[in-house]
């Protein structure tokens, strides 16, 4: 690896750049707010943004080859870079997506940006981490960002999810922070190169399994991972969908690539930490889909489905190989294209309805629109003709091949693949008008990037899910 | 002279019904309901003579093998391929679902755009299964059939539990085929770790050197999945109500048609691609499927819903395919498929009188309906026919299948016990002529019931039920027409050139 | 010359088929046919038939069968043919189907005149005619059941002519089912051999040709034990005795009277009962096989003789009289076919059947069920027809005789004979006493033609019948009718004792069918029901899951609860759990997350500390 500051840190500076730009504009304000065309700060702000995420994306793209950087605790390797890309991505779709949450709080749009901004950063910083010491500054700063970001929205319910979710964070924080003491206790080494050294040369103890543990714990709160699981239900139901757009995805991600980082190397090393990541990610998703079952209201069981997701993505990694951490890269990409296109259409109707429950989903003035959401809907649920379905035999088929050992294990995840099937179902069938939910509700809609990036989102699903050669080629060369 | 071979494609006989089915559902197409009907009606014949084609022009080989890859890594390729069995099984399909696009007619009164795209992209799905080449393929359509199934089923159902039992039929099938998933995943890895080579056609599966065990394993994997769809007994509880919930084109298609999914399923993959694995649960699923025999004709006995009588005298038949299957032997899979065939168009024509007696007496209790051979003679005609073929009653089409069917599983090598069996399913004769007559009697003879018929058939409903009862004849008095092609299929994969 | 009426008879049994098909086709598109064509066409078809089947038979006579077949089913060496053979037994019965067949559709036009379903009517008659002389002409024993299924659905489809009337339409139900018993235990046998042909046959290709029939038997008889031998003739013969009407299936003939009186004259007493004759000839090189079975065919046979005379006696009605009388003669003929008598049985057959036809067409001549059916009287040629049945004169007593004959070495074979013909001369005469001669009705010349013809062709088979002496069965008859006559004037009707009851009801067997088989069949049905409810009802996919859930979080609450319950009780018990748990509270999420990771860590410590206690401490 070549140590080279300026490749490594091209997309950083960047989106750095661009939070003092939207810093400056905040406080210049550059039109009052008596100007004729309200919306013109929000515009302004979007429009910085975008510029800067996409300068960032390009950045990222700019450097060729691995790279390191401050003493090996920053590197820069492909699948950094794609799933760098995919964080970017998740940020430019909700920054599409905030019309509506910005125009209830003109005053503060500089804010919000500054915020979705440090998020990206925290999320691609702790993506490239290689010690323990960055990954937990970048992992809070990515979080810190978001716990403002829900409590961004005026009024009581997104005040009640942001603390929710910085308390739970906090809890999960000391249990990640705990196992990381003994972890440096064990090989006074916070970098993970070295203490993969160390620990591949040595016999490892209970402490180190214990540490390992711990770490999973701590980091698989943001996934929503059992024991820390019951905050999502709430944080989402008190959220705004750009917000969630957010919070579903980044997170994911950042966590999904730390975990396949620590189970290669620092924490790979015991068994006991592969039992409990089967154990936990099937409870988390019978509990999720469970929990589904009588669920009325969109967004929980959006949250439902988020925990139940990431919980399939988790359990691949239990059986880690690299044809495992592919796969899950792989369901990674297709659950979050779903994701946000679900979260495009639930901002589409969101303003209309106070409590968005499923009888009001048929509300669209589009019936593309709808069937778009259907559609990402039964690709959630892993239906065929989406990318879901292709995740879903990835997913199967690395758990398979690692032997029949795991089959009671993928029989399990079968029948929570159909309990989830339900309220998918129900999802999908909630945009079909049906005589007791027909409301004519003359409404507009207030954002009009909304209805493009369901679209595209939709077609992304669909083209994956027809043609998910290229996209799987790549995700297994990263890997290699 | 023109070949016409040369516009036999097998993606076009996939696709088309989806190509029609997006033109309808198009901005550009006029939203006048006659006129839909009208252009998805001439769809569905169009693309009947399309596969008519496939039938003239087949010669003894497979036709046109179209496999570009698609996930390349895994050797995965979006295949499809035709042989006998495909073959017979595509030409069913199209006969049924032109039929249950004639039948539409007076049973779907709203929503009539989005019922024929879904009815058009139901038959794309049902053809891929049928066509596919490569598992991962077969899976795809295997999957993707579910969802116009659970739409047309929930949202034109007749009563009020079409969503209740909608849902109910996707669960089923999903978890089944979820299974049916792992099991194909399996048979695709050990394939691979067999031959050292990943490929997804189904052909060239070579599982000499998987020990048995392994097969056996496999083998029940999968045969949950397509045990739900067949069904087999104790999976079989989504069938009755979905059958009796959907709209009469639906219960024809889902039981001439979907059922036989399962049949083909365990065919192509049970019997031809595991035979050593089969050789071990086929005594077992013969049990099975006689059970399936016996226990479902003593439960249609005791319905009092036209439409359930027909649906569990639907899995009964059904237990007499996989019987067939279970002798593996070419008599028993000639006579399953002959049999398959056969009971596609039985039921078929059974639930298009079912739904004639429901739009004109409004009413499906079998208690209270009667006399309608009287007002009706011409329905009380074509009705007789078609229970008579169910019940199978020789120089009609149902007799024929029933008899190779057993004949098969009593010629089977396994072991003593599936002769038994074969005997023993048997008296089904009987038990089928009493719950069928049961019908007849109730429903038709006697005097009039609480609800009287308006009118006879109508014309398009003459032009179905005479289809149908002109080739149980055909297919009755000159079997050797479709034997001829069903006796080529092979009980094992060696011998197919793919 | 008589080559060509061999050749060409496939084309005159197909006739009748195209007649239905034709009246069929005509029916559906509501064509209006003339009823005088209709019944041209239909006679032409039967005379065709006289004529070919008779000069068939002359031709046969001179120079030995023929046999045409064509492939029906063809499985590689699986083969099923199909085809005509003609030898003298089938071109005999052939003969007599036409015959009888022509005479009544002569008098079935006069008779059925009032009826509106004429057509229909007519077109089951050809159905009929197809059926029988498919069955006929049968070259093997597959190509018997298809036509044993055909007209066993013309005997279905002719009991519930008029299906308005729910009592028809339900004896027409029980008689095919009935059928339907036989029909299947007669395929189950077919298959059987079928199988073993197929197992131990050396020739290419596996048929059940009659032509082979002695090798067949040789081949299933070799490879089968003692045991299953019995069974696999048992099975076929049970298709015997359920289209013959013998003990213990004869109750379907009674519901077959419900038929109209030409129909019942026709099927149940002259031609389709009589194929199980015609199929017991066939299957004898099988049968004499094994001495038992033989035994147990006489046996059976003059069993159901006697107890159907029994019954009949005890009968009031003239045409359940008439039922019982055939199946007890059946009974005669099944017994002499045992005893290897097969000419006698073929003579019987035919007389037997023009002698019932004769019965039962001068019984319809005067008591027409679609014109006028007040009170019962008889005809002066229901009285010929009677002395001919009772064996007191014409065909009738030379056929007793011969019986007697064939019995003599069984002395207890022929006292059960004379009984039968002694009984046989009391229900008959019984019957004529009981009821007054018609008089001043003048019936349809039609009518009056057919039944002329039967009792002319009795007359004539005297002298063509061999063996005409007044020995002991002639007496006995004789003392028979005089019996009958001097109850018959003593007391006007039987005294209604216990006995006559008992023989009046069949013995109950009837009752017995459909009180104590048909309501078993029904709780089993039930009980079927009762369990799919059951599964379906309970909704086992999702409860399972939720089950397991239920389990591991609640295990203390609930575990006595019974297992039955326990899928239901889990439903939705979980679901509530699960939303209690969900309190919005954000001190609890913290308690549990950090209970369970505290669970996961000291089940860790434990296992380590287990695992390192068995291993004898660290190091």
């Amino acid at each position: 690896m070549v140590n080279d500051l300026i490749n490594i840190f091209i997309p950083h500076i960047i989106l750095i750049l661009t939070i003092i730009v939207q810093l400056v504009l905040g406080i210049l304000k550059p039109y009052s707010l008596t100007f004729k065309y309200k919306d013109i700060n929000i515009r302004i702000s979007n429009i910085v943004t975008v510029i800067g995420i996409i300068g960032a994306t390009a950045g990222t793209l700019y450097s060729q080859g691995d790279y390191a950087g401050f003493n090996y605790s920053i590197i820069v390797t492909s699948d950094v870079k794609a799933l760098s890309i995919l964080v970017l991505i998740c940020g430019l779709v909700s920054v599409f997506l905030n019309t509506n949450l910005l125009r209830g709080n003109r005053q503060g749009c500089y804010k919000y940006h500054v915020l979705v901004l440090t998020a990206l950063l925290g999320g691609i910083c702790a993506l490239g981490a290689n010690d323990f010491l960055t990954l937990f500054i970048s992992l809070e700063c990515m979080s810190f960002a978001l716990y403002f970001l829900i409590a961004f929205p005026k009024g009581y319910p997104s005040k009640e999810a942001g603390f929710k979710y910085l308390i739970t964070n906090a809890v999960s924080v000391a249990f990640f922070l705990f196992g990381v003491s003994y972890i440096l206790g064990l090989t006074s080494s916070l970098n993970f190169t070295e203490i993969t050294q160390i620990f591949e040369s040595e016999r490892c103890s209970i402490i180190y399994a214990i540490a390992s543990i711990m770490i999973f714990i701590g980091l698989g709160m943001k996934l929503a991972l059992f024991p820390f699981a019951n905050w999502i239900i709430d944080v989402y139901a008190g959220s705004e969908s750009s917000v969630l757009n957010l919070l579903s995805t980044v997170p994911k991600i950042v966590v999904t690539g730390v975990l396949i980082r620590l189970l290669s190397g620092v924490m790979g090393f015991n068994t006991e930490i592969n039992a409990v990541i089967l154990i936990l990610g099937l409870i988390t998703a019978l509990w999720a889909n469970i929990y589904a079952i009588k669920e009325n209201n969109v967004k929980k069981l959006l949250a439902c489905s988020s925990a139940a997701n990431a919980a399939y993505m988790i359990i691949i990694l239990a059986v880690f190989s690299s044809f495992a951490a592919s796969a899950a890269v792989f369901y990674l990409i297709c659950y979050v294209f779903m994701n946000m296109g679900a979260f495009a259409y639930v901002n589409m109707i969101e303003p209309e309805c106070k409590l968005l429950t499923l009888d009001k989903l048929s509300q669209t003035d589009s019936k593309l629109n709808a069937a778009a959401f259907a559609l990402c809907c039964l690709g959630l649920a892993g239906l065929p003709a989406t990318s879901g379905f292709i995740g879903k035999i990835f997913l199967l088929y690395s758990l398979l091949q690692s032997g029949l050992i795991l089959l009671p294990i993928v029989l399990l995840l079968l029948i929570l693949f159909t309990i989830g099937l339900y309220f998918y179902i129900k999802l999908a069938r909630g945009i079909i008008k049906t005589k007791q939910t027909a409301i004519h509700h003359h409404y507009k809609i207030l954002n009009s990037f909304s209805r493009p990036v369901l679209l595209l989102m939709a077609l992304i699903t669909v083209i994956i899910g027809i043609l998910p050669f290229n996209l799987l080629a790549r995700c297994i060369l990263l890997f290699q | 002279m023109f070949d016409f071979s040369n516009i036999l494609s097998l993606p076009v006989l996939v696709f088309l019904p989806l190509v029609f089915g997006i033109i309808i559902l198009m901005p550009f197409f006029p939203n006048n309901d006659i006129l839909i009907r009208r252009f998805a009606k001439g769809c569905i014949i169009f693309h009947f003579i399309y596969a008519l084609l496939f039938w003239i022009f087949y010669n003894n080989g497979f036709i046109s093998l179209y496999a570009p890859d698609w996930i390349k890594t895994l050797g995965i390729s979006f295949g499809f391929a035709m042989d006998e069995l495909a073959l017979v099984f595509t030409l069913l399909t199209t006969i049924v679902f032109t039929l249950a696009g004639i039948a539409s007619k007076l049973h779907i009164r709203h929503g009539q755009r989005y019922y024929y795209a879904l009815l058009l992209f139901f038959e794309t799905t049902i053809l891929g299964i049928f066509n596919a080449s490569d598992i991962f393929t077969f899976f795809l359509f295997w999957e993707l059939e579910l969802i116009p199934a659970y739409f047309l089923i929930a949202y034109w159902g007749e009563g009020g539990n079409a969503k209740k039992s909608a849902m109910k039929f996707i669960l089923y099938t999903f978890l089944g085929s979820l299974f049916m998933l792992s099991g194909l995943i399996l048979l695709h890895y050990f394939n691979f770790l067999a031959t050292n080579t990943l490929n997804g056609q189904i052909g060239l599966y070579n599982l000499d050197k998987v020990s048995p065990e392994l097969q056996v394993l496999i083998s029940v994997l999968l045969l949950i999945g397509f045990g739900v769809k067949l069904p087999i007994v104790p999976i079989h509880t989504w069938l009755p109500d979905a059958h009796t919930d959907a709209a009469t084109p639906i219960s024809m298609i889902l039981a001439g048609i979907l059922l036989k999914t399962g049949a083909y399923a365990i065919i192509r993959f049970n019997l031809q691609t595991l035979p050593e694995g089969f050789k071990y649960i086929a005594p077992v699923l013969a049990v099975f499927a006689l059970i399936n025999i016996i226990y479902t004709a003593l439960v249609a006995y005791a319905q009092t819903d036209i439409k359930r009588i027909v649906a569990y005298s639907s899995i009964s038949n059904m237990g007499l395919i996989l019987l067939g299957i279970c002798s593996m032997n070419i008599i028993g899979l000639s006579g399953a498929v002959f049999h398959s065939v056969a009971h596609g168009l039985i039921t078929a024509g059974l639930f298009a009188v079912c739904g004639i007696v429901l739009l004109r007496c409004r009413e499906r209790n079998i208690n209270k309906l009667g006399g309608i051979a009287a007002k009706m003679p011409r329905l009380f005609g074509f009705a007789t026919v078609i229970i008579l073929a169910s019940i199978g009653l020789p120089s009609l089409a149902g007799f024929v299948g029933e008899v190779i069917s057993i004949t098969g599983a009593l010629a089977s090598e396994l072991n003593d016990y599936t002769k038994f069996t074969a005997l023993f399913a048997l008296p089904v004769l009987i038990l089928s002529s009493c719950y069928m007559l049961k019908f007849l009697h109730k429903g038709f003879f006697g005097e009039e019931g609480e609800c009287k018929p308006a009118a006879d058939i109508a014309n398009h409903e003459f032009v179905i039920l005479v289809s149908i009862v002109v080739l149980l004849f055909i297919l009755g008095c000159f079997p050797a027409s479709i034997l001829d092609i069903i006796q080529n299929i092979s009980v094992t994969n060696g011998a197919v050139v793919w | 010359m008589s080559e060509f009426f061999t050749d060409n008879l496939i084309w005159v049994i197909l006739y009748p088929l195209w007649v239905f098909l034709l009246i069929g086709t005509g029916r559906l598109f509501a064509v209006r046919m003339s009823k005088k064509l209709l019944t041209l066409i239909t006679l032409t078809g039967s005379g065709l038939g006289i004529l070919f089947s008779g000069g068939a038979l002359i031709n046969i006579l001179q120079s030995g069968s023929k046999e045409f077949v064509f492939t029906f089913i063809k499985i590689q060496n699986f083969l099923i043919q199909l085809g005509v053979n003609i030898d003298k037994l089938s071109a005999v019965y052939l003969l007599l189907l036409f015959t009888i067949s022509f005479f009544i559709q002569l008098y079935s036009s006069s008779y059925m005149s009032r009826e509106p379903k004429y057509y229909r009517y007519f077109g089951y008659l050809n159905l009929f005619n197809f059926a029988m002389g498919l069955l006929l002409v049968s070259p093997n024993l597959f190509q018997i059941y298809i036509g044993w299924e055909l007209v066993g659905l013309v005997s279905y489809l002719l009991i519930g002519f008029q299906y308005t009337n729910p009592l028809k339409s339900t004896a027409a139900v029980k008689a095919f089912i009935i059928n339907r018993i036989g029909d299947t235990a007669l395929l189950t046998g077919i298959l059987c051999i079928i199988y073993i042909m197929w197992t131990y046959s050396v020739s290419e290709f596996v048929t059940l040709d009659f032509s082979d029939f002695n090798i067949i038997s040789s081949i299933v008889y070799a490879h089968t034990n003692n045991f299953t031998f019995t069974i696999l003739c048992l099975l076929l013969f049970t298709g015997v005795i359920v289209k013959s009407a013998q003990f213990p299936f004869h109750t379907w003939l009674q519901e077959a009277m419900k038929a109209p009186t030409p129909v019942s004259a026709l099927i149940h007493s002259a031609t389709m009962v009589a194929a199980g004759v015609f199929l017991t000839i066939r299957l004898l090189p099988l049968l004499t096989l094994s001495k038992e079975i033989l035994i147990f065919i006489v046996i059976l046979g003059m069993f159901t003789a006697l107890f159907c005379s029994l019954c009949a006696i005890c009968q009031n009605n003239v045409k359940s009289v008439l039922a019982y009388s055939t199946s007890a003669n059946l009974g005669l003929m099944i017994a002499a076919v045992g005893f290897g008598n097969i000419d006698l049985a073929v003579i019987y057959l035919i007389v037997h059947g023009f002698i019932k036809a004769a019965l039962f067409l001068s019984y319809g001549m005067t008591n027409n069920e679609y014109t006028d059916d007040t009170g019962t009287t008889l005809p002066p040629s229901f009285i010929i027809a009677s002395f001919a049945l009772a064996g007191l004169a014409f065909a009738g007593l030379n056929c007793k005789e011969l019986f007697f004959e064939t019995f003599k070495q069984n002395t207890f074979l022929r006292i059960e004979f004379l009984l039968t013909a002694f009984m046989c001369a009391v229900y008959i005469f019984k019957l004529c006493c009981k009821y007054p001669l018609a008089k001043g009705k003048r019936p349809h010349a039609r009518e009056q033609i057919s039944v002329w013809v039967f009792l002319l062709i009795i007359t004539a088979g005297t002298f063509a019948v061999y063996g005409s002496q007044l020995g002991f069965p002639f007496w006995t008859a004789f003392a028979g009718a005089l019996t009958a006559i001097i109850i018959s004037i003593k007391a006007k009707e039987c005294k209604e004792g216990k006995i006559t009851q008992i023989c009046s009801e069949g013995f109950f067997i009837d009752k017995f069918y459909s009180r104590y088989i048909y309501s078993c069949y029904g709780k089993i049905t039930d009980i079927a029901n009762k369990i799919e409810l059951y599964i379906s009802n309970n909704k086992f996919l999702v409860s399972f899951v939720k089950a397991a859930v239920f389990i591991a979080g609640n295990i203390e609450k609930y575990i006595l609860d019974a297992a039955v319950n326990l899928c239901a009780i889990c439903t939705k018990f979980a679901s509530r759990e699960l939303e209690h748990a969900q309190t919005r509270n954000i001190q609890t999420y913290i308690a549990y997350g950090v209970l369970i990771a505290g669970i996961i860590f000291t089940a860790i410590l434990l296992t380590y500390a287990l695992v390192i206690n068995s291993l004898g401490g660290i190091g």
